[in-house]
């Protein structure tokens, strides 16, 4: 047991512990200046001081209060996969993981039970002596390596020696992002075998996951809002402004993915019938494909020409592809509604004009893409959802999330496909 | 079970599919809840082939390689993933495995990938030695690729080294299987452009689009595949699987 009963909650953000403190915590754009700090700090924490939290129900409490002050704040200036939702999953990673190393010697039962909620940990035992003996050690070489540590000479230390089991797919998160690879664990029965390192990785590698996805969710949800609450903006941006400067983007710029395009999006691309014309290419298609060519960069982006190449991307790439959806239209969208080019260019924040020029972007809003929720009450047609819909809030974070699971994979090697290949009706295929 | 039957003797379609799928509302194919884990070994499209048939090409031989294929994955399956429920089947052209293991069921088409990955040695392993776990798959399904290889191929993939990966493939098979890397790095060259090939191939000994959809559908056992007048038939002990078992009775009539 930890000294203090809600300890675990520092190991997990999202155990009950942690539950619990935030319902009882007051609203979280109400918090003392000190937490407040806290949460603005914590992406640029670097040593034990910043990243330990003493056996005190105060600074459990404080902790807890400014992970998720720091998740709030951040997802108002955000998007999901952005680069600062990526560096929050990062940093909370190695915040778990150096708490997990520094508490371990001590505490091992403690934290293993924290690590249990996740993982199906048991002791290696009796299978110890199934494995050859030439593999433990190979296996405790690797968690050196992945430590850094040299492997000749020098004093080996238990938490590279061989301990624990547990079940492969208890890491199903990981291997889903491709996070692991599970040709790299070592198997048996069933059961990946690991040093108590590898295990505090594993479980770290689970809570910054699950930190990415809980930012995502919060992203999308004050994107259904338009404005969300000014005092966890402000916190928001002082997080932004802190952040290094570097881009380097989990969501891939450049050349569009039609294959990874919602459902919805594709429909509009190909045209629509009179009634939905306006909606599926002025509104949904013109922000969409605006973003998704453009990805943001997480902070308050609100005008094209911010962004590298932006206004030749939009004249060059977007533009053509919005006014050939809107040819395709039945009728074509121009031939009765000529003004809804320039109400497309208002769509992108170069106000009401059908010649823009680099200068006039910020004249309107660049408008986000409409969430799912809002195309299926204003255009139903658009909306016939499949697989992938499943928990998305909004077409971009559909994108991206496909972009990021498909689009990151290694493809699957096939071999040379002797037959031709049948497509059913609603994309299943036969083998 | 019977409706099918009936509904089948009624309307004899051309060809009777399966979903791997189970969903809330089956026939619209909506709310999916689970999938099987599949596994297609077709025998026309494997990587390599003894026997000599060209791509697109079937003889027993190439099913025999195919069966004893699905085998050696069903075997890695059980020992490494400790997954059980097991069900083989003929389709016509190849086999197909399903695995029914409540483990597995929820997994989505990333970590269906990475399992085709792992059971086919489809990626080099950060240390070939391990005497179990993931080497010893590789370094198994390395040596059956490279023991069947035709020179031709290898000559296409790898000019430089061809002739002398050929000369000494005997020795380059042993130290695979023993995984010996400075011993393979010695007797070939290359950096590893071989275990590179290797890899690829490996990969595609299963139909790895197959394990990934997790909409996908077979064709149901105790049906006919039309392109080949063979039956697809549920397999009870894979080991003794016989081809005879599939050809349908008014084939066996015909030559009677």
């Amino acid at each position: 047991m930890f000294p203090v009963p809600e300890y675990p909650a520092v190991l997990d953000f999202f155990s009950p512990e942690a539950r619990e403190l935030i319902r009882s915590s007051p609203p979280l754009s109400s918090l003392p200046e000190e937490v407040v700090r806290r949460a603005v700090q914590r992406l640029r924490w670097r040593t034990a001081a910043d990243m330990s939290v003493g056996f005190s129900s105060e600074e459990v409490r404080k902790e807890v209060q400014s992970f998720y002050l720091m998740c709030q704040a951040l997802a108002t200036v955000s998007y999901p996969y952005s680069r600062e939702v990526r560096l929050a999953g990062e940093k909370t990673e190695e915040v778990v993981r150096y708490r997990l190393h520094h508490l371990f010697r001590e505490y091992e039962a403690a934290c293993l039970e924290v690590v249990r909620r996740r993982l199906r940990v048991e002791e290696l035992g009796d299978l110890r002596g199934r494995i050859p003996r030439e593999d433990l050690f190979r296996i405790r070489n690797a968690s050196l390596r992945e430590a850094g540590v040299p492997l000749e000479g020098g004093e080996i230390y238990p938490q590279h020696q061989p301990k624990y089991l547990l079940p492969w797919t208890d890491l199903a998160p990981l291997l889903r992002v491709n996070k692991l690879q599970l040709t790299g664990l070592y198997l048996v029965e069933g059961k990946a075998v690991v040093t108590p390192y590898q295990l505090w990785n594993l479980f770290s590698g689970l809570v910054g996951l699950e930190c990415e996805e809980y930012l995502a969710s919060l992203c999308e949800r004050f994107s259904e809002r338009e404005e969300p609450p000014e005092p966890l903006v402000r916190v928001g941006e002082r997080i932004a402004s802190l952040l290094p400067s570097e881009v380097e983007l989990r969501i891939p710029s450049g050349k569009l993915r039609p294959e990874f395009f919602p459902p919805c999006v594709k429909h509009a691309l190909s045209g629509v019938g009179a009634g939905g014309r306006n909606y599926a290419i002025t509104v949904l298609l013109t922000s969409f494909l605006s973003h998704a060519r453009l990805p943001p960069r997480g902070k308050v982006v609100t005008r094209i020409r911010d962004l590298p190449e932006g206004f030749s991307v939009v004249k060059e790439e977007i533009i053509p592809l919005i006014f050939e959806a809107a040819e395709r239209c039945r009728p074509p969208l121009f031939s009765d509604q000529p003004q809804e080019r320039a109400n497309i260019y208002y769509h992108l924040g170069f106000g009401m004009t059908t010649d823009p020029r680099p200068e006039d972007s910020g004249r309107s809003k660049w408008y986000r893409p409409p969430n799912c929720k809002k195309i299926s009450s204003s255009a139903p047609f658009l909306c016939t959802p499949d697989e992938w819909c499943r928990d998305i809030r909004n077409p971009l974070t559909y994108y991206y999330k496909r972009l990021r699971l498909e689009g990151r994979r290694d493809g699957v090697q096939r071999g040379d496909a002797g037959g031709k290949e049948e497509v059913l009706p609603g994309g299943v295929e036969q083998a | 079970m019977e409706q099918l039957g009936l509904y089948l003797k009624r309307h004899f379609p051309f060809s009777a599919y399966v979903s791997v799928a189970l969903y809330e509302r089956p026939s619209k194919r909506e709310g999916w809840i689970k999938s099987e884990l599949a596994f297609d070994v077709d025998a026309k499209d494997l990587p390599v082939k003894a026997c000599g048939c060209g791509q697109g090409r079937v003889c027993e031989g190439c099913l025999e390689e195919a069966r004893r294929v699905l085998l050696l994955i069903s075997d890695v399956l059980r020992s490494d993933l400790g997954l059980r429920d097991h069900h083989f089947s003929y389709s016509g052209r190849g086999f197909h495995l399903r695995v029914l293991d409540e483990k597995v069921m929820r997994l989505e088409q990333n970590e269906r990938a990475q399992l085709v990955s792992y059971v086919t040695g489809g990626v080099i392993p950060t240390d070939l030695t391990f005497l179990l776990g993931y080497s010893r798959v590789f370094r198994e399904f390395c040596a059956r690729t490279l023991e069947r290889l035709p020179g031709e191929r290898l000559r296409e993939a790898l000019p430089r080294l061809a002739r002398r990966i050929q000369e000494k493939k005997g020795e380059i098979v042993g130290a695979i299987r023993r995984g010996r890397v400075e011993e393979i790095r010695e007797l070939v060259g290359g950096n590893g452009r071989l275990l590179d090939f290797l890899a690829k191939l490996n990969s595609a000994w299963v139909d790895g689009k197959v394990t990934v959809d997790i909409k996908r559908i077979l064709r149901l056992p105790s049906t006919l595949h039309s392109g080949v007048s063979m039956k697809c038939v549920y397999i009870r002990d894979m080991e003794k699987f016989s081809l005879d078992q599939a050809v349908p009775r008014f084939v066996l009539e015909g030559k009677g």
